[in-house]
């Protein structure tokens, strides 16, 4: 039993030092002494990262591998400002400062409200608050280099946007919906009916498609947007968005055609449930509703 | 309506009945990560799974994108969303691209090898000598001789070469030029040790024209339309005549050439049927004026009775004493000639002649 406490002892040791070799390495290349970062802090911060994605069960290998493909030079950065060091700040400055601006400037159209985003972003960065020691809390602490810095400020800023004007746009939805739901009402049992079976079918149809193809439907039938917006947000060409909805939408229209042949249809009644007439069709705003609940 | 438009409402409705309120959003490190594409695996399909059904988050990914294009940056990595790790590479282009690779390498390395190594055909000539000279054999003549018998072969040469001027088988404009050239350089190659002889000097060099068959005069001439095979000097009709039978690289002495050493005659060697010559470097202690080739054995011979062999193809050179007993050559090889391979048979300025019948391993004087 000593010996086998001795030998856990020693591989976690050996564990330990290999951990403590990747942690130096990172730690150079990072650049972090510069942004006044000593290697216990920045060892301690990529100590964290890895605890948070990968737990507490990842090998020495994996974890050195997880923190090889960190941005190691935009972590050192966003945590020497989080750290409130000036040269971290000069640095954060000349790169982004003009950046921000025009971000929220292309977002938000109007002037105003794009310097009122990115001010307001500049101060959730700064930080405007305190904990229990006192010390200020700067959003950029929350950084973990899974992303590019610059990347990671664009999220913020979108994410900020979001909480911030979404309620307007999704009160002008939600008018468009009650409309709906009275043109709903108007079914009758029969539509109902077979509105169920093809419901049914439409769901077992969805849940088989992959997740990246129903990010993809989603954004192109339920937000609407264009096949080059789409593209841009998955970092893909916009002709492999548009062939990846047209295949989806044929497999999709072949599996519930099968779903709703095995729930009893006839041919002929598949044929009018995916052809006929729209009116008889009951819109579930049920989803759409709870869209608008998660604001 | 038509079918696809109901199909698009049945999806949409469907994929309504999936939203629901969403309160474990990725923070903005996986969504910038996802925008990236530094995700993958698992943890891309988790955040995939939250992203297809949080309109929320997709406004983010939508927005984030868009800051991106204003700010005229690229989104790196346009991964097809079926191939989690790898770029899908495009097929024709790098079936294109290797194509062209091996082309380039295959000719570079014929090239190469070409430079490197002479041609060595597998199936030996033999000499053909023209019905008019039938019967004269390149032995060793007396002086008054020597003026008259390259005389007579230039005469039967250029016979031969005017005959073809009319009809050259490329039937080209240079060709006939080129064939033109050929016989007032064989002109004036008559002139020159006739007017040596004359003069009483013994000729430094009379070049005895091995006088090859219609058939080689034909294929010479092949060989040199359209390119002006006599920029080099005016003995390219004696490099032209003094090829050897057996060999398709051509083999030639240059008198004169180019370097700073111009007293001495050198080897040369031309692997291109003759539109280039290069020096091979055999001896720069010997004045070179003959040289004679059978498939990749090369004979070249010079002053005070060097004569040099190579076995492959003029690469490495070994010097071959001609000797019997106390008995030497020692005058200078003018004319060596391989027609009878193996037998060899050599002759000087002197007006010795020796011969050997077993490919240079042993020699006798005739």
């Amino acid at each position: 039993m000593a010996s086998l406490t001795k030998l856990a002892f020693f591989l976690r040791d050996r564990r330990a030092s290999a951990l403590g070799r990747c942690l130096g390495a990172c730690y150079g290349d990072s650049g972090a002494d510069g942004f006044g970062l000593s290697f216990e802090k920045f060892a301690e911060i990529l100590e964290q990262i890895a605890r948070r994605y990968l737990g507490t069960g990842a090998t020495v290998q994996q974890t050195a591998e997880f923190l090889r493909g960190l941005h190691l030079e935009d972590l050192a950065l966003a945590h020497g400002c989080a750290e409130a060091n000036e040269a971290a700040w000069n640095c954060f400055f000349s790169r982004y400062r003009q950046k921000l601006y025009f971000a929220a400037s292309a977002i938000s159209r109007e002037e105003s409200s794009a310097r009122d985003l990115a001010d307001s972003l500049y101060a959730d960065l700064f930080g405007t608050g305190e904990d229990e020691c006192g010390h200020r809390v700067s959003k950029l602490a929350s950084y973990t280099g899974r992303g590019s810095l610059e990347g990671w400020l664009r999220t913020v800023l979108a994410q900020q946007y979001v909480n911030r004007y979404r309620a307007q746009r999704r009160f002008v939805a939600l008018d468009e919906q009650t409309a709906s739901i009275r043109h709903a009402d108007r079914a009758d049992d029969s539509s109902i009916a077979a509105d169920r079976r093809l419901e049914q079918a439409t769901d077992e149809a969805l849940r088989e498609v992959s997740a990246d193809g129903r990010m993809i439907l989603a954004s192109y039938y339920l937000d609407g947007r264009p096949l080059a917006e789409i593209a841009n947000m998955l970092g893909v060409h916009e002709s492999t968005v548009s062939r990846r909805i047209d295949k989806l939408t044929h497999s999709l229209r072949d599996r519930i055609r099968r779903g709703l042949r095995q729930r009893g249809m006839s041919r002929r009644q598949v044929e009018e449930a995916m052809d006929g007439d729209v009116r008889n069709l009951v819109v579930d705003v049920r989803g759409r509703l709870m869209q608008g609940k998660s604001e | 309506m038509t079918g696809m438009t109901k199909l698009s409402r049945i999806i949409r409705t469907g994929l309504g009945h999936n939203v629901a309120a969403r309160t474990d959003h990725p923070d903005a490190n996986l969504l910038a990560a996802l925008a990236e594409n530094s995700l993958s695996g698992h943890e891309r399909k988790a955040v995939l799974n939250h992203v297809a059904e949080c309109a929320d988050c997709r406004e983010c990914l939508a927005l984030s994108a868009k800051i991106a294009i204003s700010n005229k940056e690229r989104i790196p990595a346009a991964r097809p969303l079926w191939r989690k790790t790898r770029v899908a590479p495009s097929w024709p282009w790098m079936g294109a691209a290797v194509t062209v690779m091996v082309v380039m390498s295959m000719v570079w390395e014929w090239r190469f090898l070409e430079r490197r190594t002479p041609v060595v055909t597998e199936k030996k000539q033999t000499v053909k000598t023209p019905p008019e000279i039938a019967g004269e054999t390149p032995a060793v003549t007396t002086s008054h001789e020597k003026s008259e018998l390259p005389t007579r072969r230039m005469s039967e040469a250029i016979k031969h070469t005017k005959t073809r001027r009319s009809h050259t088988l490329t039937g080209t404009h240079e060709a006939g030029i080129e064939a033109e050239a050929h016989a007032r350089s064989a002109d004036e190659m008559i002139a020159a040790p006739q007017a040596k002889a004359t003069a009483g000097s013994a000729p430094a060099f009379v070049p005895q024209p091995k006088v090859a068959s219609r058939l080689q005069t034909d294929q010479a001439f092949r060989q040199m339309s359209g390119y002006n095979a006599f920029k080099k000097n005016a003995n390219a009709a004696a490099a032209m005549s003094a090829i050897s039978p057996v060999s398709s690289a051509l083999w030639s002495i240059n008198e004169s050439p180019n370097t700073v050493d111009d007293s001495r005659g050198v080897v040369e060697r031309s692997i291109d049927n003759g539109r280039s010559w290069e020096i091979v470097p055999v001896s720069n202690q010997v004045d070179f004026r003959a040289v004679a080739a059978n498939e990749s054995d090369i004979w070249a011979g010079g002053s005070q009775g060097a004569l040099f062999h190579s076995s492959d193809g003029g690469r490495h050179w070994t010097q071959v004493p001609v000797r019997v007993g106390a008995s030497e050559l020692d005058g200078t090889i003018i004319s060596i000639d391989v027609h009878n391979w193996p037998e060899i048979a050599i002759a000087t300025s002197s007006g010795e002649k020796w011969v050997s019948d077993d490919k240079g391993a042993h020699w006798r004087p005739e």
